[in-house]
């Protein structure tokens, strides 16, 4: 049958392994992926632990048709305590772990305790079982891929891993499938770390019974020519997602030289065309006809020869506008190094990037850094930088802690130029023009992010007609719809709508780009339906799938309730409304936010949330949405007392 | 299964100024234009024939900070 795939719970301290069926009660009322890892987290994980607890657990998964006949339904999906910002830890990756993980009988691992040694998992048909990893601990993300091959003698193995990043506890370690695709946010690889935990290694030949093959063969087909008709894929397909700064630096909405500026004036050497001159071709993950994966080999410098894959847009910022650098070799070279290492790319760009605009008001000096001058555009002190974190050496060590953490340790009002959201750094995009997106980092239930709840199709200035086909569906929202991005009004129900279809496709295992992210042709609610119902027979309306997407994001959002959030942690840093932009065109320069503005976005966010003045879900939402029990009037109770 | 590769319909080839949000279709091929409205001139890259894209700006003519721009 077509949801015959099971459940671990692996206890890494005891060995003890349980294998069990996943109820239709929780499809119905989760779906699966990310939506049932956030019940899974909430309902196993003892309240306020440290991340690095061996009581913290780890959710591996794959969405409801991933490896099935559905257009890229190749992501997998892990959650944990996140030891970066104390709340919920996130991230989601494309390749071909996931479907290999269904393929050998498991969609959900929930992964508890603590090796007394380095081990890996390996999973083949339906089989489980925990084996030593000394023989890889210490290796990067490539050697370690290798090495298991070989090991197990099968080239067709998928490996979920983590480099030395992970071993070394950097609390925004990632982890790893393949060469490239990176769950990155978050530190979920440095809580592998904390277990020991250094690889979970998949093969598997059980088919996947579709429930109507050939209607959903038939479906499949128009999804991708819905999907690959659009502009945006076309240029992804040649491109990736580095086409995206075109615009964004093209407007003034990247961040430039950490904070202090929004446009890398001239920086034309980083735009995704110059690609063209190292890439030897593009690759895809499971199922997708995008391809939107660079292949290529670094031509100049000690990395020479080296054969990498990627990079995305967020490295153009990391190591180009953010570190001031205007040299794609120093992005190619850095993509590949922290794909070694095992590092979330954003939040290591981040990080040095602050760290540059410390060294240039002299909070940090030479005798901090052991010589190294963080000077903007120094490509080599980057690349080294880089290494420094991954290892944890001399300055690399502080800043290995993350944004909070390493302020604290550096003092002298260090904490001022932090561009952070619940302790997790930004992406290189300055929100300062754009409220709606500003409100979607604000509050987005993983810290910082953009690919939770980004509106991006915002920034196109889009017809109010186009906005309404999307965003009034399939609830009924009447309210204000607003054309414009650098307006604040009726741009909360269009975060709010993208939080539920992100949930939504997580929930599938599908590719964010797949659905309304970059293109409003994009499939959503009414596609999911259909696609979930060919693929497994469930049935659901569009409606349905909407509110089981708010059910999982009210759980995420009750997890970081639960772990001290308060509305304050829905708040950007003091920059975004005393710093005006610089640069950019007349529509995003001398921007800033307005406070009183966005607070009352927040409200208005909050209330269309069904949530009360403090972010808190109301008693009438967690009853309609069936989860009561997850939240008592006693937690209320005590959390007012607190 | 036949999938559609190139994309067809009225918007062949065109992008939008950044600067007033216009939509224009450069000439096929070129590797810059200007703004028919705003006059912002852009560079232009083709990831297919009939695909335009707005690579950036021409950096030299790009309007200084707080500069206005004339929208026809």
């Amino acid at each position: 049958m077509a949801l015959d795939r099971k459940i671990a719970y692996i206890n890494l301290s005891t060995g003890e392994i349980r294998k069990g069926d996943i109820p239709l009660e929780w499809r119905k009322k989760f779906i699966g992926g990310r939506g049932l890892d956030a019940y899974l987290l909430y309902t196993n994980n003892p309240p306020g632990i440290d991340a690095f607890d061996p009581e913290n657990r780890v959710l591996i998964s794959a969405g409801i048709v991933v490896g099935a006949l559905a257009s890229a339904s190749a992501r997998t999906h892990i959650m944990s305590k996140s030891p970066l910002t104390n709340f919920l830890g996130s991230a989601n990756m494309g390749g071909w772990f996931a479907p290999e993980m269904r393929w050998a009988g498991f969609d959900h691992l929930v992964i508890s305790g603590k090796a007394e040694k380095p081990v890996y998992l390996w999973i083949h048909n339906g089989e489980i079982e925990i084996r030593d990893a000394k023989n890889i601990w210490g290796e990067n993300i490539y050697d370690t891929q290798t090495i298991l091959r070989q090991e197990l003698n099968d080239n067709e193995i998928q490996t979920l891993c983590i480099g030395p990043a992970g071993e070394n506890l950097v609390r925004f370690a990632n982890v790893m499938t393949g060469r490239k695709n990176a769950g990155g946010r978050t530190g979920m690889g440095a809580v592998l770390g904390s277990k020991n935990l250094k690889a979970v290694v998949c093969r598997g030949t059980m088919d996947i019974k579709i429930k109507y093959p050939e209607e959903a063969l038939k479906y499949n087909e128009e999804l991708i020519n819905q999907i690959i008709s659009s502009k945006v894929s076309q240029t992804m397909q040649r491109w990736g997602t580095m086409f995206i700064y075109g615009t964004t630096n093209s407007t003034g909405l990247v961040r430039t030289r950490n904070f202090q500026l929004n446009q890398l004036v001239g920086g034309s050497d980083i735009e995704c065309e110059n690609l063209d001159k190292v890439s030897i071709g593009l690759d895809g993950c499971f199922g997708c006809q995008v391809h939107c994966r660079h292949r290529y080999v670094i031509k100049d410098g000690p990395y020479a020869g080296t054969y990498a894959q990627g990079p995305e847009y967020t490295s153009q910022g990391a190591f180009g506008a953010e570190v001031g650098c205007n040299n794609m070799n120093t992005i190619l070279v850095g993509n590949h190094l922290v794909n070694s290492y095992g590092l979330d790319t954003l939040e290591t760009g981040s990080m040095m990037a602050w760290a540059m605009e410390l060294y240039e008001k002299g909070i940090l000096t030479d005798r901090d850094t052991d010589g190294l001058r963080l000077e903007w555009g120094d490509d080599e002190a980057v690349l080294e930088l880089i290494k420094k974190i991954a290892t944890r050496e001399g300055i690399g060590d502080i800043l290995a802690d993350g944004p909070l953490r390493a302020a604290k340790k550096i003092g002298k009002g260090s904490e001022t130029y932090l561009v952070h959201v619940k302790g997790m750094s930004n992406l290189h995009s300055d929100e300062r023009p754009t409220p709606s997106l500003a409100l979607g980092i604000a509050t987005a239930s993983r810290g910082s992010d953009h690919l939770r709840s980004r509106p991006a199709i915002d920034l196109y200035n889009l017809p109010v007609q186009v906005l309404e086909k999307v965003y009034r569906q399939p609830d009924g929202y009447d309210g204000p719809l607003t054309s414009g991005y650098t307006k604040y009004e009726g741009k909360p129900r269009i975060v709010l709508w993208q939080e539920l279809c992100y949930m939504a496709v997580d929930c599938t295992g599908m590719c964010k780009y797949h659905t309304v992210f970059l293109s409003p042709n994009h499939p959503n609610f009414p596609e999911f339906a259909k696609m979930i119902y060919y693929n497994t027979g469930l049935e659901f309306t569009p409606k349905e799938i909407w509110d089981i997407a708010n059910r999982c994001y009210t759980i995420e959002r009750l997890f970081n309730i639960r772990e001290g959030l308060t509305r304050k942690d829905d708040w950007l840093v003091d920059r975004y409304f005393d710093e005006p932009t610089k640069r950019g065109l007349p529509v995003a320069y001398n921007k800033k936010m307005d406070r009183k503005k966005f607070k009352a976005m927040i409200d208005e966010y909050y209330s269309l949330h069904k949530w009360d003045n403090d972010g808190v879900p109301t008693p009438e939402l967690l009853k309609d949405l069936d989860i009561a029990d997850l939240y008592p009037e006693e937690s209320r109770q005590e959390r007012k007392g607190k | 299964m036949k999938i559609k590769k190139v994309m067809e319909g009225a918007r062949d080839g065109e992008i939008r100024c950044l600067a007033c949000f216009t939509r224009f279709r450069p000439k096929r091929g070129v590797d810059r234009a200007a703004c028919p409205s705003c006059g912002v001139q852009w560079r232009i890259s083709w990831p297919y024939p009939k695909t335009a894209r707005l690579q950036g700006p021409v950096w030299e003519t790009y309007p200084k900070p707080g500069e206005p721009i004339a929208k026809k």
